[in-house]
């Protein structure tokens, strides 16, 4: 009874504003001129074009996930391998693009990448090049900017494992004779392979759906399928066969998913994690299943002694400088915008020919820009809120009881992590379609929750399951009721799980620019949709500008985090973590 | 044991009317825990005075943590009364019951001082400004923290914080004190301090105390009554002389100190049990006992301290091994296809025993138990 109490807030608001319209959206796909036909299916597959795109998607991908977890590995692995003080810090710069807006990040790899662009400049500086490349508007800047985009995805649940692996295990297997890169091979590469598999899993999915960095870095020959759909929407008017592509899209994903559902909803499991099984499972499953595997380094185990020798002396140095350079990637956005938002010139020019403060004076003035920076931080704050009311009792609700739905229920929240949001967009758009709704605020308000609460839903319980329950009983013992011991003990020492979650559910919202192209009306602009005409039509210094204010906001709750995170956690003694 | 039965007796001359001094009596009956089909707690009965300390003790998985859970409150039973103080409190929620409670890890609200978690039971009580501050500092008093009050959980050490989780449980003068393994988080000079110090409070406060160890020298010492569990029963509860020195079965004799296993054979006649050892040429005879029913083997219990060791050329038992402790030089024995550990006192003068040295074997009838089974 309780469960479904805390529960019932979020399912109502997820089945009005997310199952029904995807429902509806699936039934208008298998619809045409009002009766019931497979029509808009069978005109997509007559269509060669869609086919193309379709593979092309896939391919996009498959590769961006390649290319993630091969430069995300040696980053991942080398910050497990770090004292906890310089892996926090190493994981907040992680951490940093992840929280701040695509847009920024794209508008910067237009910046960094364009014909006259640094990159550029510095290759004809070095005599590598006699002419600008062309790396933006075309595959090559839909590359770099997705997998600077997704790399994050990919190093938390790569880090997550790598930091269990007991690095004992490598020891032990370099004291019976192991050269230690083939102690790396046989002991902590099979007990990654789960955070390999939910990295890319992630990467994948994130990538199929993806819209802001095709469409702003990408040329006419990088046509994804989800600018297909917003394409049908938008322009064309061509509804049927955006539902059918979108239903398509949606089923694609959400099949992947399940596949690796095990993997994902690893965080209800309750079974402590316990390294050695971990491995133990791993390995077992490595050898049972690729036995022509062992064989093979059976044959190979003279030369490739020799060779494992030969990187005994080479890996340090290459996981530190390969390490280097990813962290380098992440970052290299952010150092280009900052110069750039205290430029003098009148357009983007890299390096700028003059500082000055002319860019920030007329964001100030301009009103457009003004009211679109209040929309946002008032409708994506309300939403935050909302997602932590209804997200924080459901949290609570999958960890602290058991009943048959908690997995189902489970997924169903956090699955607006997996379906692309512009197939969430869509179906909202043919939902509100026709009434006042569009243009509304209380259209985005419902939008930003739904994606911002399954965040809210994901954090809290990470909090809840590290949440030491004997000070619970403890309070009980002493004389308080439940209630009490959740005004008095829990919720307290939960402040910072709290604000973690209330700040992702807003930089989700703050950041959204998809609803934005679907739900945006005269009265309702929020910023992003701004930042995205600008960059699409005249592409000035003024996002950067705003990039640098973001970027101070971002860094000052960052800092109010740690100090809440101080103020509770500094007095929090080791033994009560560990029970 | 002589402080349990004097409880007792007081308690019988107290008759019915029942003071503030003689609450906290706890009695579970034929109380259950069924985990899915493993019984964790199965069918224990257990009858606790007023004022008494008694230990639950037992290895990990022997139920001895569900059976105080239960009491507490954070297990529902399968089936089974609790009683307290009379009154069944099966249905009744923790924080009503009334008990406290030390958890093995101290449990201390981090996010509140020292005097806060304190106050904390006291303020669920309805205690406001003077007279919670007071508590305060006659319970920080009384666990020998006075000054602490301000400090965070943090700052102090193990030891410092147990206390302080002790004074928290107490400070509300709850006529019963649940403690979970309370020392198992503290090194071993620590535990034997705080042992001391617990008995102490405990005379001083009068509270029933129920306490959890899987460490038998704990139990032993802090105790008047053990309750040793082995897979959710109750194996036996007693002064912890009686466990030593009448073990109830091959379990608690075995689990209680040391002790040596002769396998016998049994015999009966009349009211009466012969068991022979063919192996020492021993023979026990005991009165039947209700255990002793029926089987023809047996085991014969001797702790090492009577098993008397002699040298002597023509015996058949040779040394294998000794160590040398001080006071005592601890012998393994070889004795046809048995081995023995014997305990003997070492005087100035008399040289010690040698491995291969032969020695005869002597063995106190009196202090030898037989129990049915084989090994």
């Amino acid at each position: 009874m309780v469960p479904i109490l805390l529960l019932l807030p979020i399912v109502i608001l997820f089945s009005v504003g997310y199952v029904v319209p995807l429902a509806q959206l699936v039934l208008k796909s298998l619809q045409h001129d009002g009766a019931w036909s497979l029509n808009s299916y069978i005109e997509i597959a007559n269509s060669p074009a869609f086919l193309w795109i379709v593979l092309r998607t896939i391919a996009l991908a498959a590769t961006v996930t390649i290319v993630c977890l091969l430069i995300a590995y040696p980053l991942a692995y080398a910050i497990s391998k770090c004292s906890p003080r310089a892996a926090s810090l190493l994981l907040l710069i992680v951490t940093l693009p992840y929280l701040t807006s695509v847009l920024i990040r794209t508008y910067a790899w237009i910046v960094l990448l364009s014909p006259n662009g640094p990159i550029n400049q510095l290759f004809l500086r070095l005599g590598l090049i006699s002419e600008p490349l062309q790396m933006v508007f075309n595959s090559v800047g839909v590359y770099v900017g997705m997998v600077q985009v997704q790399l994050p995805l990919m190093v938390f649940p790569l880090y997550a494992v790598l930091a269990r692996v007991d690095p004992s295990l490598a020891k032990a297997a370099q004291s019976l004779g192991s050269p230690p890169t083939d102690a790396f091979l046989r002991v902590t590469l099979p007990a990654s392979i789960p955070g390999v598999i939910s990295g890319c899993t992630l990467v994948f999915l994130s990538s199929l759906g993806f819209y802001i960095t095709p469409e702003l870095l990408g040329g006419p020959d990088s046509y994804l399928i989800a600018q297909g759909i917003s394409l049908r929407v938008l322009i064309l008017g061509n509804f049927d066969e955006a539902a059918a592509q979108s239903s398509i899209l949606m089923f694609a994903v959400i099949a992947v998913f399940l596949i690796f559902r095990q993997r994902i909803a690893e965080e209800l499991d309750d079974r402590p994690h316990n390294n050695i099984s971990l491995v133990g499972k791993s390995t077992s499953g490595l050898s049972a299943r690729w036995p022509i595997l062992v064989r093979l380094t059976a044959v190979l185990h003279g030369p490739s002694t020799r060779l494992h020798e030969a990187l005994t002396v080479a890996r340090r140095p290459a996981l530190y400088v390969s390490a280097g350079l990813t962290l380098l990637f992440l970052v290299l956005p952010f150092v280009v915008v900052i110069p750039l938002a205290f430029s003098d010139a009148p357009y983007l020019t890299f390096p700028p020919p003059a500082y000055s403060l002319r860019w920030f004076s007329s964001l100030l003035k301009n009103t457009q820009w003004l009211d679109a920076l209040s929309f946002s931080l008032r409708w994506a704050g309300l939403s935050a809120l909302l997602s932590v009311a209804i997200g924080v009792p459901a949290a609570f609700a999958l960890v602290r009881y058991r009943f048959s739905a908690r997995v189902p229920v489970y997924l169903l929240l956090i699955s607006p992590l997996i379906v692309p949001h512009v197939v969430i967009a869509v179906s909202l758009f043919f939902a509100l379609a026709g009434s006042s709704l569009i243009g509304n605020p209380l259209a985005f308000a419902l939008s930003y929750t739904i994606i911002g609460a399954p965040y809210t839903v994901v954090v809290m319980i990470a909090g809840l399951k590290r949440f030491n329950r004997t000070l619970e009983l403890a309070a009980a013992s002493l004389g308080s009721s439940p209630l009490v011991t959740l005004r008095t003990v829990t919720l307290p020492l939960l402040l910072p799980t709290l604000a973690s979650a209330a700040l992702f559910a807003f930089i989700v919202g703050f950041d959204d620019v998809v609803f934005g192209l679907f739900l945006s009306g005269p009265t309702a602009t929020p910023l992003p949709m701004r930042m995205w005409d600008n960059i699409r039509l005249e592409i000035s210094p003024q996002i950067a500008v705003i990039a640098v204010l973001f970027l101070i906001v971002l860094a000052l709750l960052m800092l109010l985090r740690l100090f809440v995170g101080a103020v509770v956690q500094g007095r929090r003694p080791q033994e009560s973590l560990h029970r | 044991m002589s402080v349990s039965t004097a409880m007792v007796s007081e308690k019988a001359t107290a008759g019915v009317a029942t003071s503030q001094s003689q609450r906290g009596s706890v009695s579970v009956n034929s109380l259950t825990k069924m985990f899915g089909p493993v019984k964790a707690v199965d069918d224990v009965s257990l009858s606790i005075e007023p004022g008494e300390f008694v230990a639950l003790l037992g290895s990990s998985g022997s139920g001895k943590s569900t059976l105080l859970m239960m009491i507490a409150g954070f297990e529902v039973s399968s089936s089974g009364d609790i009683m307290l103080d009379g009154v069944r409190i099966n249905d009744v929620p923790s924080h009503r019951r009334g008990f406290g409670m030390v958890f093995q890890s101290y449990a201390l609200f981090p996010h509140m001082t020292i005097a806060e978690n304190i106050a904390y039971p006291l303020r669920r009580r309805g205690l406001r400004g003077g007279d919670v501050e007071r508590e305060v500092t006659k319970a920080l008093k009384l666990v020998a923290l006075d000054g602490y009050g301000a400090r965070l959980p943090s700052q102090l050490s193990g030891g410092q914080q147990q206390r302080v989780a002790l004074a928290r449980a107490l400070v509300f003068r709850p006529p019963l004190l649940l403690m979970d393994e309370p020392l198992g988080a503290l090194d071993r000079k620590l535990r034997q301090q705080l042992q001391m110090e617990i008995k102490l409070i405990h005379k001083e406060v009068g509270s029933t105390i129920i306490f959890v160890t899987h460490d038998q020298e704990e139990a032993l010492s802090m105790a008047d009554r053990v309750a040793v569990l082995e897979r959710g029963r109750l194996q036996q509860c007693g002064t912890p002389r009686e466990l030593y020195e009448q073990p109830a079965t091959a379990f608690v004799a075995d689990f209680i100190g040391e002790m040596n296993f002769l396998p016998v054979e049994l015999r009966r006649s009349g009211g009466e049990v012969c068991a022979r050892s063919a192996d020492v040429g021993l023979e026990v005879i005991q009165e039947a006992s209700q255990v002793l029913t029926s089987g023809d083997r047996g085991l014969l219990a001797v702790r090492p301290e009577y098993i008397g060791l002699t040298p002597d050329e023509r015996a058949t038992a040779t040394v294998l091994e000794s160590a040398y402790t001080g006071t005592n030089q601890s012998v393994l024995v070889q004795v046809g296809s048995i081995r023995l550990t014997a305990r003997t006192s070492v005087s100035p003068g008399r040289p010690l025993f040698q491995s291969g040295q032969r020695v005869r074997i002597e063995i106190e009838a009196a202090h030898t138990r037989v129990f049915p089974g084989a090994r």
